[in-house]
């Protein structure tokens, strides 16, 4: 995590935080810009799971 | 797991750091007022600044840098006058607020002396406590939280050193699954060691935690297996008041109790643990209970062992085997950490603030807010079921030289 996903500051500056926790096969990187304020968790995926769309004319 | 420069912005204290600054928000407890009662001045070591606590010779105390700007003696040895403390070495002389204003042997009409400062900070008492505030003005008001405040009440204080930053004990009281170990499974670990078998009711299993910021802090809840969710234990919790002192609930008495983690330096920290116990009514509290009873809490044998057969010495034992400054870039922090990280986003937001010239967390400048600051406690914490002499006895009160007298009074008339 070197940069702010909201504003694009740098976050490997003093006064950011990035704290790196794990939650099962999870990384989870909880994230505070001291630039722009934004917080928030960013997770590495393991695995992306999505539903596959319905096709026209099924029911 | 974090960076080392974002490790070093949350456990560097000293002046003019980023922590530093935030720290400096805040009023500090320095000394117990007895301790001034037979003596004239004490030392002081807060924020990385070396200082002298002293009472002059009219009553008024005050806290001026340690070291004479003259020739660098300790003013910890000076002689205190009517308005000030004089330096033993060539008597040059300092009012509270740091201003010379005796130079005995320079002439008569010199005026060096108005060109002569050192540091001098605000002290204010209270709940038998002096506290100090070393931050910019206007310095916000004491805070008068409960425990501080609450009247009538015996009152003791226990205390160490601990050659730890403050940060490592703090985070300690953000992480609640310790207790289901360290003072549950390893307190049980350690009776069975010395013959005693026994269970103790912190070894109960956390099915879940949360931590909610509130206007003071953080107010950290648990609940335990077999509890419902209307248990004080997850409907109250208790708090961690931003950003030095935990204060925990009871087992349905009417104690007040803070732990109180007072940054010396980078490296050590003052530990008070600040009891308060609130007699039933009509109780009269006896006389040699009236004072604030100061004593010492041991956390190492003769033989340089921890002394982990008691809850406090089993916290102490874990923060400072994580050495000096936990080294937090080498770190593996799980779910049942949220707490930990809570506060310490929370301590760079309020860096933040101070930087932005706001007030941070939990001061206070309004006086109708600070006539009693009732703090949400648990008041039947499950942990304490155990009964008021039983959970005394394995807390570092076993070491307060009035404990018994406690014990007997509050097994007798009860508390509020």
């Amino acid at each position: 995590m070197r940069f702010c996903p909201h504003c694009g500051a740098r976050m490997d500056v003093p006064q950011s935080l990035v704290v790196e926790y794990w939650q099962a096969e999870l990384a989870l990187f909880l994230c505070y810009c001291s630039a722009c304020q934004w917080q928030g968790e960013i997770v590495n995926q393991v695995r992306v799971v999505v539903s596959e769309l319905e096709e026209e004319g099924e029911s | 797991m974090m960076s080392q420069s974002q490790n070093e912005t949350l456990t560097r204290v000293g002046p003019g750091t980023p922590l530093g600054n935030l720290l400096r928000r805040y009023w500090y407890p320095v000394a117990a007022e007895v301790e001034l009662e037979k003596r004239w001045t004490k030392r002081v070591r807060l924020l990385g600044e070396d200082l002298v606590l002293y009472r002059d010779r009219s009553g008024n105390l005050g806290l001026i840098a340690e070291r004479c700007p003259h020739r660098g003696a300790s003013m910890a040895y000076g002689i205190p006058e009517e308005n000030g403390l004089r330096c033993p070495y060539h008597g040059w002389c300092f009012d509270a607020s740091g201003q010379c204003i005796d130079q005995p042997n320079e002439p008569a009409d010199s005026t060096f002396k108005h060109r002569v400062r050192i540091s001098g900070y605000r002290v204010q008492k209270l709940g038998g406590l002096i506290f100090a505030y070393l931050g910019p003005e206007p310095a916000p008001l004491l805070p008068r939280y409960d425990a501080f405040a609450v009247e009538p009440a015996i009152r003791v204080m226990g205390q160490a050193v601990l050659p730890v930053n403050f940060l490592q004990i703090m985070e300690n009281s953000l992480d609640p699954v310790h207790t289901e170990w360290l003072h549950g499974h390893y307190h049980e670990f350690i009776q069975q060691e010395l013959g005693r078998e026994t269970k103790v009711a912190f070894s109960r299993h956390h099915v879940k935690i949360a931590f909610d910021p509130f206007a003071y802090g953080i107010i950290k809840r648990r609940l335990l297996e077999g509890q419902s969710e209307d248990s004080d234990d997850w409907r109250v919790g208790h708090p961690v008041v931003f950003p030095y002192i935990l204060a925990v609930g009871s087992g349905g008495l009417g104690t007040y109790a803070f732990q109180m983690r007072i940054p010396i330096d980078d490296t050590h920290t003052w530990h008070v643990w600040y009891n308060a116990y609130v007699p039933g009514p009509g109780v009269e509290i006896p006389e040699k209970l009236q004072k604030l009873c100061v004593y010492d809490v041991p956390w190492q044998d003769e033989h340089g062992e921890f002394i982990t057969d008691y809850i406090d010495g089993q916290d102490i034992m874990c923060w400072v085997t994580q050495g000096a400054i936990a080294d937090r870039t080498d770190e593996r922090l799980g779910t049942t950490d949220k707490g930990i990280i809570l506060f310490r986003k929370m301590l760079m937001e309020q860096i933040q603030r101070v930087e932005q010239g706001l007030d941070p967390l939990g001061v206070i400048r309004d006086p109708a807010q600070n006539e009693l600051i009732s703090l949400p406690v648990e008041r039947k914490k499950h942990h304490f079921s155990e009964g008021f002499e039983s959970v005394t006895m394995r807390f570092q009160t076993r070491y307060c030289p009035v404990v018994r007298d406690l014990i007997d009074l509050f097994r007798t008339v009860g508390v509020k």
